[in-house]
């Protein structure tokens, strides 16, 4: 039994934690792996004999561990978090949806309802598989930019296309309902 | 999270589904998206010449909230002057729909709606203000 625990760093953000560089594309078991070693480090069950003040230390570590993990396994939530650390944020007032998306968006909803046709539904999944294709570029181009600039470039990019991904994700589900998937 | 009563009834019976002529001169229309949600509002307004808004139509693709929003929201502007429609604060709405916190961005899609429509009117008046003087000049 382990009776000695350091908090874990405020400082560190989800991808240092894991001792990670703060990329887009990340190897899920690498990820899988650094999660399984810091997690066994800090398992409250380690600490069970421990003063009180140190088994809380392992359970706010513990917690913290888990919330890391659980961002950083999804590649939509890593790219959200990544923007959170860059300060990058959509623009305010009008231009915060652009209107052509909305257009786009809002007149395959209403075709999608009076007539959810074979050609509809297969328009709709192209959309969103084009959406993921462009969001994986993107994510490269963020990985391999060699300054801020660039990098930041890439961020406002992934901005608009997480967006863009999140109406079309909408339309998907109504079209997979339509087609009686889950 | 449960609905509130008047959310249900909203969303049961939505008042002035449809939309209007979006080319007419006199019909201003308001199209809003939630990009943390991915809902799109629609909602056009009919103004006579004097500013009074005649009729209202919407048709939203959301949650049961942003639906009930935006069906409240026509049945507030109607009979109302532009300039009494633009005070219509979007926590008016959630007060009137009891919406929980995590439902607040729906009420501010209504109210964007609102502002969005009126000023897309107010564009089309001044175009067309512009091309009579146009006219007037050429004559």
């Amino acid at each position: 039994m382990v009776t000695e625990l350091a908090p874990l760093s405020p400082d560190l953000d989800h991808f240092a934690l894991f001792g990670f560089d703060r990329k887009l594309v990340l190897d899920s078991a690498a990820l899988d792996a650094a999660f399984l070693r810091l997690s066994r480090e800090c398992h409250p069950d380690r600490y069970a004999v421990a003063e009180p003040e140190i088994r809380a230390v392992a359970e706010r570590n513990s917690a913290r561990v888990n919330d890391a993990k659980r961002v950083l396994s999804d590649p939509v939530r890593r790219a959200e978090y990544v923007l959170e650390l860059a300060g990058v944020e959509r623009p305010d007032g009008e231009a915060k949806c652009p209107p052509d998306l909305l257009m786009e968006v809002f007149e395959l909803r209403e075709k999608l309802m009076e007539d959810p046709g074979p050609e509809l539904v297969e328009r709709v999944l192209s959309l969103f598989a084009d959406v993921e294709e462009k969001l994986d570029g993107l994510f490269s181009r963020h990985d391999a930019a060699a300054d801020d600039p660039s990098r930041l470039e890439a961020l406002r990019g992934i901005r608009e296309t997480l967006d863009r991904r999140k109406f079309l994700m909408n339309l998907t589900r109504e079209v997979e309902g339509t087609l009686g998937k889950p | 999270m449960a609905y509130s009563k008047k959310v249900i009834d909203h969303y049961e019976n939505p008042r002035n589904v449809g939309s209007l002529d979006k080319d007419a001169d006199d019909v201003g229309t308001g199209l809003v998206g939630a990009p943390e949600c991915g809902d799109v509002m629609k909602l056009q307004l009919k103004i006579s010449d004097d500013g009074m808004i005649e009729d209202a139509k919407f048709k939203t693709f959301g949650c049961g909230s942003a639906i009930a929003s935006s069906s409240l929201a026509t049945e507030w502007v109607k009979g109302k002057t532009i300039d009494e429609a633009l005070e219509i604060r979007n926590t008016e709405i959630v007060e009137e729909l009891a919406l929980p916190p995590v439902k607040i961005h729906c009420s501010v899609l209504a109210e964007d709606a609102i502002k969005q429509a009126i000023e897309d009117y107010k564009r089309k008046r001044e175009k067309k203000g512009g091309v009579q003087q146009e006219e007037t000049a050429e004559a």
